[in-house]
């Protein structure tokens, strides 16, 4: 009797499931997109991921930023952009605002300047899981505040740097009376986070405070993570989707025809993970995503361009990246020490061949580190290395690389040793692109006598590998951001030892450019240096840099108001209009 | 010995009671005494396991740091480690520590490297006490070294010494990669000429000499023949291992510091270094799909393949046999993760058919009647589980035609059949009791998958168990949850060994726990 009771049941079931799942959500303003991955927590201080980065953006605010559709920047939780103040005696750099009046919490209390600071404590604190984002904000000194108005608020940051006035309005601000409700943090300022770092990690009170802090509940809990942003944390389901739903009666609202940031239509934001590539795509054909970006190139122009399914009811557009891929050479390595051969290397790389058959053109060749989209900083007069066997081999030969012994490969004496021209070239093993385009590289190198070995190298080791220098040539990949460029990372002597200076690249020059460019605020003159570093850099020709790839998104049709744009993710979902 | 085993099953017939265990005293002591030995065999896997990882290259600190950098893409910008944050988030995670109590090693290796921060020097470091010998004169060398480094970054850099600057630190970093002081000598020597014709870094005449002299104390004092007296270092319990199985807050009493762990033992299974939270918490998230999956997978599989090997193995050679064999070998051969993405493409509404969802367990909300939960869940695990299931359908099916067949021949089979029992009565009763024994096995390997499931199922269909979890956790580098989920693994299995040895009790009286 049971089993007949429940066997009905399931059966039921079944039918309810698979009328409800034929029904689809058509009408429904809610916005469902497409993500590989769950993503760690959504703690606004201690996360990694950068979707994380992407569904915080939407519950909390900065106080400005830059709008990704024009990249200029604009106030958002600030009244209007800061007043930027040097003080060349105390060399200290200050930003002043004050928050909007409008600006309210959950609750209805007002966004103040306390809350700026909690908020930068939480971002500075030690015992905290915030290593992932705390180097960001080592610059950042102190906070004045104004007791005649609560809103008014002035950061300091400890040095001129170009990077500071993104810095200071990007950080997300935090209720204070969510995150700490019984006002435990109120015994340490920002002063004493920053000058005894120890002595506050050893505080009986930050412990506790800390271990609340890092909990669960701040992670992923409905309740504890609230930002005075559109839309609030609804649901996160582990592994199968998180849920943001549009606060009724928001306090931005009304912000919202004029200001980019205040844009908030849907009623519900969905990002559901799915692992598999082709399920994916074929759930996207069946239109249970309206938003799938980080399409790879195959699929894009294999499956999607020519599905009709897709072409009905999908937008597909593909805006360029800010990521841009080269061929790292060790300028240290002997056989790479002469610039002639470097450039030689350069010529042989056919770069449009490898966009073209590898890249299935979507990108656009790079001559620089320097994103084309920035068009003051960029300079257009550089003429990349253009595919010339010719020309390498008369480099090469200039250089003194000749076949002596006639086995076909070009040798050279170097140090007393006779020398054969081979060359390792490593990438991360499994990403089969990249095997692709060294292998073009190969090719074109055996014709002047050169032997490439293509190696992959699991990620860590490859990467490991990068730090200590331990390579010839590698395939790698860098993604620059919307605000200006800070090349010491990468660039500068100093970052050789540490940092992400991998080749070698550098002279007392450059270095010199480096440190001009990360201390001058004006944009004119920093564009100027700019262009005279990228020329510095294609001279000594450390990279042979191949394309900016464009990310592959595809939107749903239900909506409008869809624009892509070169910032990462490339879309802004909350900016989707339901069309009528 | 064959006439025995007639009658104890003749004898056992029209005993109701038949398949009843009592647990008596030589069982339950069997079962002790197992899970006794379950406790060493536990302690080495964990430790095998630990070991393991702790060689494994990859530093998980400075991973964390750079997580972004998924895909082979870096950030360009400044977000690497500052040494700080990255010091900080070592002693955290407490890599620190000395893997274990003991570490084995020579005479001149020491204990107390595991303090060194970065890992290139702990590697050097290494290397020189090997070729040396003297920790004592290598540390020394070692923290001259740093200070020389230190006062280099500290000059100032102008036009008259930018040149010898960029030098001197690039100089510097390739010291800290030597091992050997035949490579070392000559940079030192390229420092102090650099030095000398700088006049403006004669601040560094200082540093530079005693690290010269620290050099050459290195070579003079060095004794090579420790290594080869091998020794046993203790490091007492500030260990990792220590510190992951049992804890380091208080047994007894309260304790005041809550940032200290409890231990495995004491039910804290750490932190998951990607999301932070609680591994337990993590676990019990995927742990229910996952056991559903399972058991629904056991019950499918069981119930079809047993009945089907049966018949197949009573009608051996008839038409009916050959079709499914024929038909079974097919299906074995195939592999799931290709039909499944087969399935995807043809049954789920992309260019074909839309008869099945293609990934989820489920859109329905907690608002939604139970009804509709469970039926849109059984809906969602429809395609999953027919993917899953038809191949270790097909295997046990095999199985238990094989062992039915072995059994089927048997003089007891034959005397059943001859003393007109009904032939029903004949196989299921008789004859399928004791071909059971090979399915029993199997089954013993079912409990581990309980943990592991199916990870390409789980991966196709989006199924957020744990198959999917200890995947995402090897390739993040998550130590305490790859750890918690190797030891469950590992319990498990022990566990199902276990079933089955008192299940083969159970289905064959003849095999018995006492001592004879």
């Amino acid at each position: 009797m049971t089993w007949k009771v429940c066997t009905q049941m399931i059966i039921l079931g079944l039918i309810v499931g698979i009328l409800s799942g034929c029904a689809g959500k058509k009408g429904k303003n809610e916005v469902v997109i497409h993500e590989l991955s769950d993503t760690d927590m959504l703690n606004p201080t201690n996360y990694q991921s950068a979707d994380a980065g992407y569904y915080l953006a939407q519950i909390f605010q900065g106080l400005w930023g830059t709008n990704p559709t024009n990249l200029k920047e604009e106030p958002i939780l600030a009244k209007a952009l800061p007043t930027e103040e040097y003080d060349e005696a105390t060399k200290l750099l200050k930003y002043t605002c004050e928050i909007r009046d409008e600006a309210k919490w959950d609750n209805g209390t007002p966004v103040t300047a306390e809350d700026v600071i909690f908020s930068l404590k939480m971002y500075k604190a030690p015992v905290l899981n915030n290593e992932p984002n705390r180097p960001y904000f080592e610059l950042i000194s102190d906070v004045i505040t104004y007791p005649e108005n609560p809103k008014k608020l002035t950061i300091v940051c400890n040095k001129k740097y170009i990077l500071a006035k993104s810095v200071c309005g990007s950080f997300l601000v935090m209720p204070r009376y969510i995150y700490d409700p019984k006002n435990m943090m109120k015994k340490f300022s920002l002063k004493d986070i920053n000058e005894n770092l120890s002595k506050v990690a050893e505080d009986a009170d930050m412990k506790t405070f800390a271990t609340e802090y890092n909990s669960e509940k701040y992670q992923r809990e409905k309740g504890f993570i609230v930002g005075s942003g559109p839309y609030e944390f609804d649901q996160w389901i582990t592994g199968q989707k998180i849920i943001l739903k549009k606060k009724k009666n928001w306090w931005g609202d009304k912000f919202a025809d004029k200001e980019y940031s205040y844009q908030a239509f849907p009623d519900k934001l969905i990002y559901t993970v799915i692992k598999d590539q082709t399920a994916a795509l074929t759930a996207l054909k069946g239109q249970k995503l309206d938003v799938m970006y980080g399409i790879k190139s195959k699929d894009y122009v294999e499956q999607l361009k020519p599905s009709e399914k897709i072409k009905e009811s999908f937008n597909l557009s593909t805006p360029l990246s800010m990521a841009y891929t080269y061929f790292g050479i060790n300028m240290r390595n002997p056989k790479f020490e002469d610039v002639r051969v470097r450039k030689a290397l350069a010529y042989l790389v056919d770069v449009e061949k490898i966009i073209h058959v590898i890249g299935y053109d979507l990108g656009k060749r790079v001559n620089g580190p320097i994103n084309p989209y920035k068009k003051g900083a960029f300079n257009d007069t550089i003429k990349p290395y253009e595919f010339n066997i010719e020309k390498a081999k008369a480099l090469l030969t200039e250089a003194g690389w000749k076949d002596n012994n006639g086995d076909g490969t070009i040798d050279k004496v170097i140090n007393g040793q006779p020398t054969e021209f081979n060359i390792t070239f490593t990438y991360n093993s499994g990403n089969d692109t990249r095997r692709d385009a060294a292998l073009i590289f190969k090719e074109a190198a055996r014709q002047v006598g050169i032997n490439v070995d293509v190696v992959p190298q699991e990620w860590s080791i490859y990467i490991g590998n990068q730090k200590k220098h331990n390579f010839e040539m590698f395939y790698g990949a860098w993604i620059g951001s919307t605000t200006p460029d800070d090349p010491k990372q990468i660039w500068h002597t100093e970052s050789i030892n540490g940092g992400s200076n991998y080749v070698y690249f550098g002279t007392p020059e450059t270095d010199k450019l480096i440190d001009d460019i990360r201390g001058e605020l004006d944009e004119e003159k920093r564009n100027d240096l700019y262009r005279q570093f990228q020329v510095a850099v294609h001279d000594a020709c450390p990279y042979i840099f191949i394309w900016s790839p464009m990310e592959k998104i595809a939107t749903s049709k239900k909506f409008t108001n869809t624009e892509t744009f070169i910032v990462r993710p490339g879309f802004n979902e909350a900016g989707f209009k339901l069309a009528q | 010995m064959k006439p025995v085993e007639v009658k104890t099953s003749i004898e056992t017939k029209g005993n109701n009671k038949k398949f009843s265990l009592t647990l008596s005293f030589p069982l339950f002591g069997y079962v002790v005494k197992r899970i006794f030995i379950f406790l060493p065999t536990l302690m080495a896997i964990s430790l095998i396991t630990f070991i393991l990882i702790s060689a494994a290259p990859g530093d998980p600190a400075e991973t964390m740091l750079n997580r972004n950098s998924s895909g082979g893409e870096g950030q360009a910008s400044d977000k690497l480690a500052t040494d700080k944050s990255y010091q900080d988030l070592r002693s955290k995670l407490g890599l620190d520590l000395p893997v274990f109590y003991l570490s084995p090693g020579s005479m001149a290796s020491c204990d107390t490297i595991s303090r060194i921060a970065k890992a290139d020097h702990r590697e050097m470091l290494d290397r020189m006490i090997y070729n040396y010998g003297d920790w004592d004169m290598i540390s020394k060398y070692y923290g001259n070294l740093r200070t020389f480094e230190l006062a280099v970054l500290m000059q100032k850099k102008d036009s008259n010494t930018a040149n010898s600057l960029i030098d001197l630190r690039n100089t510097v970093g390739k010291i800290f990669l030597q091992a050997d002081v035949a490579n070392i000598a000559p940079l030192i020597q390229h420092c102090s000429s650099l030095i000398i014709t700088t006049p403006a870094l004669s601040e560094l005449n200082k540093p530079i000499g005693s690290l010269q002299a620290s050099m050459d104390q290195v070579t003079g004092n060095a004794t090579t023949w420790k290594r080869y007296i091998p020794t046993i270092h203790w490091n007492g319990i500030k260990n990792q291992y220590h510190r992951w199985l049992f804890g380091e807050a208080k047994w007894f009493g309260e304790e005041s510091d809550p940032t200290k762990s409890r231990g495995f033992v004491r039910g804290d299974f750490g932190i998951s270094f990607f999301s932070k939270r609680p591994v337990s918490s993590i676990i019990w998230d995927g742990l229910w799909i996952t056991m559903l999956i399972s058991v629904c997978l056991i019950l499918i599989e069981y119930i079809i393949a047993v009945p089907l090997g049966v018949m197949s193995a009573v009608k051996k050679d008839s038409r009916f046999d050959r079709i499914v064999s024929t038909a079974l070998f097919v299906l074995y051969s195939l592999p799931s993760f290709w039909i499944g993405t087969l399935a995807i493409f043809f049954l789920c509404g992309g260019d074909y058919l839309n008869i099945f969802p293609p990934f989820g367990i489920g859109d329905t909300t907690m608002e939604d009647g139970f009804l509709v939960r469970a039926g849109d869940l059984a809906y969602h695990l429809i395609l999953p589980l027919i993917v899953a299931s038809y191949g270790g359908l097909a295997f046990l099916s095999r199985q238990m035609r094989g062992g039915m067949l072995s059994v089927l021949r048997q003089d007891y089979i034959r005397t059943a059949y001859s003393k007109g029992l009904d032939p029903k009565k004949v196989i299921w009763k008789h004859a399928l009791r004791n071909s059971l024994l090979p399915i029993i096995t199997i089954f013993a390997n079912v409990f581990p998958s309980l943990i592991g499931g199916a990870i390409i199922l789980e991966f196709l269909f989006t199924i957020p168990g744990l198959g999917q979890i200890t995947y995402a956790a090897v390739i993040q580098k998550d130590y305490p949850m790859i750890l918690t989920n190797t030891m469950f693994a590992a319990i498990l299995t022990l566990l199902g060994y276990l079933v089955a040895d008192i299940l083969y009790a159970v289905a064959d009286p003849r095999i018995s726990f006492s001592k004879k």
